[in-house]
């Protein structure tokens, strides 16, 4: 097909209209229709990002994937209230969709309604020369001209005499530009949240801006998380209001010491009610995973397990909804950032330093604890020394993504990449520790032995990952703190060193 | 790509009205479909309303790239079907064929750089044996003949046969059909039992004496545009299908 040539136009043009301008063409309408779209995707438009458009097609009751212009899957099956790839029918459309949002869920962003309106243009032989779609929306009026290929000197001719009408060209009318003209807008979060800092501001006072801007980035979850719309806003949520208490943890010098103790209690009894429906939630992430694990014979039983764990994340779900939306919680969070105003006095010695050389200091030290515990790691060390580890590592990720904007941009990504391998590692030996002594504690309280049966037969399997993956964890521990790690830290920690 | 050539030794077996509607339900099926009309007559071309090249001896240059065939394609008024129409200097091409050392490839080589832009090419052939008709076996991935259940087709469809045999070229290819079958006449009851058992790989599916088949003319449109239910419709449908299956021609994935 040859390239389509689009006009906006200051008012809706009628077929007859057209139908005269067009002579001796005779103009035919082929097909009009009304047309009512959602456009679906996860808060962070991966779809989109992607260069893909996830469709609901009311008009026509389908979900349907867009890419290049052109429509990709079709579900004719799909529910409009679906919102995970495992929810639909057409298998190629989920498997299309799941490494684009991995565990989001896809939720309206945008309604678009226009009538679209095909007409043929046809010459003596009364056959089709080109083909022109009348798009209108509430506020703007949409025209384009598709050639057929072969007739390009009756297009030429056709649009030379369409350019007498008052119109204005614009963009190729693709899908995605004629949601974009009905009003789609489509904002992009940051991946990392920025705070704006300059390395010489005074660090009580970069401090506390932070904490403010994570106790905003933590709100910002709660409504997703009220709505149960998928397990990554109580995640988010969480990982604002960990970072959080870590900032105030490896900065607490900088801070005067009545707030910052208060600050560390409400920090923490915010983040505590969120434990157990994330614990639940990363377990049932896995679900399916655990069932490839054990016979198909255990399966049932297993299934009876899950059905339990779910109805407990259920409860708890409930109970933090119940909370979020109370006025007590409210309250709370206005207590938290008055005490963030209070904490600007008194000035503390620390707090008056730049905040950059007490970052780089900080990054140093932890690093160099990474190193000294790395090294008295081996397959026979105890897991609690290998979580201590785990949440070294996990204050100077925080370290180095809280105040990533100080430091030369390609140099710190690719700490970071080296030391979320690590974390990645360390992260599973950990999940693995904790999902054993779960699954004990529901097998030691199950009256079904059937369940209790299956119960300790993935426990069993989990402890072979387990010892598997402490040989794993040492050979990435070496990796990190070896001698490409220390010079990365080095040349990222240099005096004067900028993005 | 998959190439499927209409032919017949005979005129007015229904060539055409095949190679239209094969090509129709070839792109309904979601095929990159291009129809070539080799027949200088350009009744395909008309089926489809598309007018004939206005370039001179057009002929001269058909053989010589593929590019100079796609200068010349027309898009259908149905998706995914574009025809390449006929001109009047086809008639020369046996003789522009043996001025260029009357090779049986040339038609084979000129079309390979359309793999990229389609995945089915049907031929509508002239009625002849010539080199033509050789250059089309040599290119075609399934040769369907339509023949009419008589005596003189039967006659027809062994001399085809003979040729083969003679030229050495391989008959698996050939997939020869019934079409203006009359099902209340004996001879073609008859003749068309003695076929099939003679040679087994007739499609199954025939197509019916049809005044819609006749009528393509008047529409100027494949059968499915103004006799969707019509039983002749329904058999090219399933004719096709057959094709399709012969040539492993997969639905294109949704």
């Amino acid at each position: 097909m040859t390239t389509a040539l689009s006009w906006k136009l200051k008012k809706p043009l009628a077929h007859e209209q057209i139908s005269r301008l067009l002579e001796p063409y005779t103009v035919e309408c082929i097909d009009t229709r009304e047309m009512q779209w959602s456009v679906l995707d996860d808060p962070v438009w991966h779809i989109w990002q992607n260069g893909c458009t996830l469709l609901y097609a009311h008009h026509q009751p389908s979900l349907q994937l867009w890419q290049n212009n052109a429509l990709q899957f079709s579900d004719a099956n799909a529910s409009p209230e679906a919102r995970f790839p495992y929810q639909l029918h057409n298998q190629h459309l989920a498997e299309r969709l799941h490494p684009l949002l991995g565990v989001r869920a896809f939720t309206e962003k945008h309604r678009a309604f226009w009538q679209q309106t095909t007409l043929a243009v046809r010459n003596d032989d009364r056959k089709i020369v080109c083909r022109l779609i009348l798009i209108q929306q509430p506020q703007i009026f949409l025209l384009s001209l598709h050639p057929l290929r072969g007739y390009q000197q009756e297009a030429k001719a056709i649009r030379r005499q369409l350019s007498t009408l008052n119109m204005q060209p614009c963009a190729s009318l693709t899908m995605r530009q004629i949601l974009l003209y009905s009003g789609l807008e489509v904002t992009v979060p940051p991946k990392q949240l920025t705070f704006n800092l300059k390395a010489t501001d005074p660090a009580q006072q970069a401090i506390l801006h932070m904490l403010k801007h994570l106790v905003t980035s933590a709100r910002q979850q709660e409504q997703g998380l009220v709505d149960d719309i998928d397990t990554e806003y109580a995640h988010q949520y969480r990982v604002a209001l960990r970072k959080a208490r870590s900032l105030i943890s490896l900065f607490k010098t900088c801070l005067p010491q009545q707030p910052r103790n208060a600050l560390k209690h409400q920090f923490k009894q915010l983040a505590q009610r969120s434990n157990r429906l994330r614990d639940l939630d990363v377990f049932l992430l896995d679900r399916n995973h655990y069932v490839t694990l054990l016979p198909p014979a255990l399966g049932p039983s297993l299934d009876k397990a899950f059905q339990r764990i779910q109805r407990q994340r259920n409860r708890e779900q409930k109970q933090l909804t119940a909370l979020l939306s109370s006025a007590e919680y409210q309250d709370e969070v206005q207590h938290l950032m008055t005490t963030l105003d209070q904490a600007q006095q008194p000035l503390t010695n620390k707090g008056t330093k730049a905040i950059r050389p007490l970052a780089v200091k900080k990054i140093a030290r932890h690093y160099r604890q990474i190193c000294r515990d790395g090294l008295d790691i081996d397959d026979t060390t105890a897991d609690a020394v290998i979580h201590a580890l785990r949440i070294e590592c996990k204050k100077l990720r925080y370290l180095l993504e809280l105040f990533s904007e100080l430091f030369h941009r390609n140099r710190i990504k690719r700490l970071i990449k080296k030391l979320k391998h690590l974390q990645d590692i360390l992260g599973r030996f950990n999940d693995l520790t904790v999902q054993q002594a779960f699954l004990s504690h529901l097998a030691t309280t199950t009256r079904d032995s059937a369940q209790a049966i299956s119960l300790n037969a993935l426990i069993a399997v989990l402890y072979q990952q387990h010892v598997q993956e402490r040989r794993r964890v040492v050979g990435a521990i070496a990796a990190f703190t070896g001698e490409e790690g220390v010079m990365d830290i080095q040349t990222l920690t240099q005096d004067g060193d900028t993005l | 790509m998959k190439t499927v050539a209409c032919y017949s030794i005979k005129g007015g077996v229904g060539k055409t009205a095949s190679a239209v509607n094969f090509a129709y339900w070839s792109a309904h099926q979601g095929h990159r479909t291009l129809l070539i009309d080799l027949d200088a007559q350009g009744a395909s071309s008309f089926y489809f309303r598309v007018r004939n090249p206005s370039k001179k001896n057009w002929a001269k240059r058909f053989f010589k790239t593929y590019e100079q065939l796609l200068d010349q394609i027309k898009q259908s008024d149905f998706n995914q079907l574009d025809i390449l129409p006929a001109h009047h200097s086809f008639r020369h091409f046996n003789t522009l064929l043996a001025e260029h050392g009357g090779k049986t490839n040339r038609l084979r080589k000129v079309l390979k750089g359309l793999a990229v832009h389609y995945d089915v090419v049907i031929f509508d052939c002239p009625p002849s044996i010539s080199l033509l008709a050789e250059n089309i076996f040599a290119a075609a991935d399934l040769i369907s003949v339509p023949m009419i259940p008589t005596t003189l087709s039967q006659r027809t469809f062994g001399q085809l046969l003979d040729f083969f045999d003679q030229q050495g070229y391989s008959q698996d290819r050939i997939r020869p059909f019934f079409t203006l079958a009359d099902g209340r006449k004996q001879l073609h009851r008859d003749t068309a039992a003695t076929l099939r058992k003679a040679y087994p790989l007739f499609l199954e599916q025939a197509i019916p004496h049809s005044t819609y088949v006749e009528k393509m003319g008047l529409h100027q449109a494949p059968i499915d545009l103004f006799a969707h239910n019509s039983q002749a419709n329904r058999c090219y449908q399933a004719l096709w299908q057959e094709i399709a299956s012969a040539l492993n021609l997969n639905h294109p994935s949704s």
